[in-house]
């Protein structure tokens, strides 16, 4: 999917003006997914000893990915499945058009899948004239708005009762599904009859997968609706499409991580549904499709693999640096631009994208740290984002201002001699500037700053003249 | 793609800066694969029926015991009674000596869009979770565990386990190789993705009914 990051600071001075997303934030940080997050893990006092088993299962994984991945291989062909492979976003889109197109597919049913709105799957199935149908009932409501997810687990977080409303009034209309849309309950009932019809219609069904198991060539997916399942049982072939970090070694390995990530993502000890699906049909079943196919997403893993930021192909994608990030708290998921947001987005879209597509990204942070305390496999977020902010200056992707500024900062702060002459004078000249208030309202290269509030002044002198006076009178 | 492939797995290795692995290596890969351990474990608590009961409720399903077998069509009639719910269903054949009285409409196999109830065997429930087993198979269809707006799932008290890593060791153990799928249901599909409030029955069956088969024999 085509990345829009550049304009980050425009998106989040909208999200910030933005009333109803400012409450449905407020409430996921205030007594939704935070809330049930601490309730379940002060229920499970194993939970920090099993983070830090989480951390080490995909660690060991990433050192031998090449090993399990080719087991995971032999082991779906084995069960009756199909393994592709895809380097990027384009093979991976060509490869699911190509199946769909193979099943003569008109209607294709969706799962929510973070790895299939990254290669942006649903707008290249339109495009080749597939009617595709998001399953998930938030994915369900952005793509009837044409909006993305702006949050992982909950993609509709930012919508109302009464825009989802709106959303499904004008879209069932031409179906003659006409109903109260009073309260939530009948909404949900709507889409129920609604999507029903699809999962029946639908030649293809597409999910990602939350872990693949080496042992078995299994893949499991978790969700609380059940539309995973039906979107994997009714259609005549079922396409996963799954990043190639998502294998772990065997159902053991799978059940640890499950434990970590229903907690992190909804606070519960388990998602309703949790499915382990090894190859298609088989002789004598009743139901289940009869094609199996997996797509394996590469996009700049085995890459980051190799370098500093192996860590982050840790990642269960359980949306919990977000929902405790108070930057994503204040601009929600939009803002970051792509399809991952808040602290793992930070780190992921400049890798997968681009450092000078994203230059903003990894800069809103306040590096206080919460991502890290709360992530389900320690990936050390706020210090890749440190990172990253390295790696764009080294490249030269810093904006100039902060090139040239830094550039000067480091020269003089290498020389005590002259920075002990160069500061009494910048320190006198802001006094003056800041004149009898002792505030200032703008400043040259800081207008980021004084734009929404001002400057405190210094008083005049500097801390190194006081502390000399100091020790004077002392003496 | 077998290109792909190949350069994928070139990638790999070339980021963990190595060629193929040391057959030593690969041999205590193959022996993790061929014995897994379980990691560390949520506590069970005292008798896992009782647990396993008490996580069901939470998670909003219904429960019925019965002492025997054949005692399960007069709890399944109970149930649909109760619920005004048509005397009409499905019956997963692994339930097919199941004596039902007259006026009762029952079929076996899997289940079609218009059937609103269905009759199913679990292959064990987790204490830990509150999780029914189901697996897929002729006799146990997996369109039975999610198109209805009832499930009722016949469940032995024998088949009870504390934790999902029991289930797994039982499937290597009686089947060798694994069904087409394991579906792990605790309770009623649910969603919170409208205003965060959640909801039952957006997908899936509205209502799950356990009932609890005590006898140990058979």
């Amino acid at each position: 999917m085509h990345s829009a990051a550049g304009t980050f600071k425009q998106r989040a001075s909208i999200a910030l003006k933005d009333v109803t997303l400012q409450a449905s934030l407020g409430k996921l940080t205030r007594e939704g997914l935070v809330v049930r997050r601490a309730k379940a893990v002060s229920e499970f006092p194993e939970f920090e000893a099993l983070r830090e088993e989480g951390r080490r299962i995909k660690d060991h994984v990433l050192a031998h990915l090449d090993f399990y991945l080719e087991r995971y291989e032999a082991e779906v062909k084995r069960a009756g499945g199909q393994v592709h492979w895809a380097r990027d976003a384009e093979e991976a889109r060509a490869i699911v058009v190509g199946l769909c197109r193979a099943a003569n597919a008109k209607t294709v049913a969706r799962g929510k899948s973070m790895v299939g709105e990254e290669i942006g799957v649903a707008d290249a199935l339109e495009e080749a004239g597939n009617h595709v149908v998001e399953t998930d009932l938030g994915e369900y409501i952005i793509q009837l708005a044409h909006e993305r997810p702006s949050h992982i687990i909950v993609p509709a977080v930012h919508k109302t009762r009464a825009q989802v409303a709106d959303l499904f009034k004008s879209a069932h209309l031409e179906l003659g599904i006409d109903g109260a849309r009073d309260s939530i309950a009948s909404l949900v009932d709507e889409a129920r009859r609604v999507l029903r019809e699809q999962f029946f219609r639908a030649d293809v069904g597409i999910t990602g997968a939350n872990f693949l198991i080496a042992e078995s060539g299994s893949h499991i997916i978790v969700t609380n609706e059940g539309n995973g399942d039906l979107t994997s049982t009714l259609p005549r072939v079922h396409i996963v499409t799954a990043g190639i970090e998502r294998v772990v070694p065997t159902l053991e390995d799978a059940s640890a991580l499950l434990r970590l990530l229903a907690r992190s993502a909804t606070g519960q000890p388990t998602e309703t549904y949790t499915t382990v699906t090894t190859g298609p049909r088989r002789a004598g079943d009743l139901d289940g499709p009869s094609e199996y196919h997996v797509v394996l997403v590469d996009n700049g893993r085995s890459k980051m693999l190799g370098g500093e930021f192996r860590p982050m192909l840790r990642c269960i994608r359980c949306g919990a640096c977000m929902n405790h990030c108070p930057v994503y708290a204040s601009i929600g998921g939009h803002a970051y631009g792509w399809v991952y947001p808040g602290p793992m987005g930070a780190v992921l879209t400049p890798l997968i994208v681009g450092l000078d597509k994203n230059r903003d990204l990894p800069n809103a942070c306040t590096l206080n740290g919460r991502c890290e305390d709360v992530c389900p496999v320690r990936i050390p977020l706020p210090d890749l984002l440190r990172k990253i902010r390295n790696l764009q200056f080294e490249r030269g992707f810093a904006p100039p201002a902060l090139r040239w500024g830094l550039k000067a900062w480091a020269f003089v702060v290498q020389r005590p001699r002259l920075y002990h002459a160069l500061t009494p004078i910048g320190a006198r000249l802001l006094a003056l500037l800041g004149g009898r208030r002792g505030r200032i309202a703008s400043l040259p290269l800081a207008g980021g700053w004084t734009q929404v509030r001002d400057l405190p002044a210094p008083q005049g002198r500097t801390f190194m003249a006081i502390w000399k006076d100091r020790d004077r009178a002392s003496q | 793609m077998s290109e792909a492939r190949a350069a994928i797995l070139a990638t790999i290795r070339q980021s963990l800066g190595r060629e193929e692995m040391p057959a030593s290596v690969v041999t205590e890969l193959e022996r993790g694969l061929r014995e897994p351990k379980a990691k560390i474990l949520p506590r069970v608590d005292g008798d896992v029926v009782e647990h396993f009961l008490g996580r069901a409720q939470v998670l909003s399903m219904t429960i019925a015991r019965v002492a025997r077998r054949a005692d399960v069509p007069v709890a399944v009639i109970d149930y649909l009674a109760t619920r005004n719910l048509p005397k009409q269903m499905v019956v997963a054949s692994a339930l097919k000596d199941l004596q039902w009285p007259a006026g009762i409409e029952v079929r076996h196999g899997a289940t079609v869009r218009e059937d609103p109830v269905s009759v199913t065997a679990c292959f064990a429930a987790i204490a830990e979770t509150g999780s029914l087993v189901m697996l897929s198979g002729p006799e146990t269809p997996t369109t039975l565990n999610f198109t209805p707006d009832d499930m009722i799932a016949v469940l032995n008290r024998r088949d009870i386990v504390a934790h999902q890593e029991e289930v797994w060791q039982r499937l290597r153990r009686e089947r060798g190789a694994l069904p087409r799928t394991i579906n792990l249901v605790s309770g009623p599909s649910r969603t919170a993705d409208i205003e965060q409030v959640v909801q039952l029955g957006v997908h899936g069956p509205r209502r799950v009914h356990v009932i609890l088969v005590e006898e140990v024999g058979s």
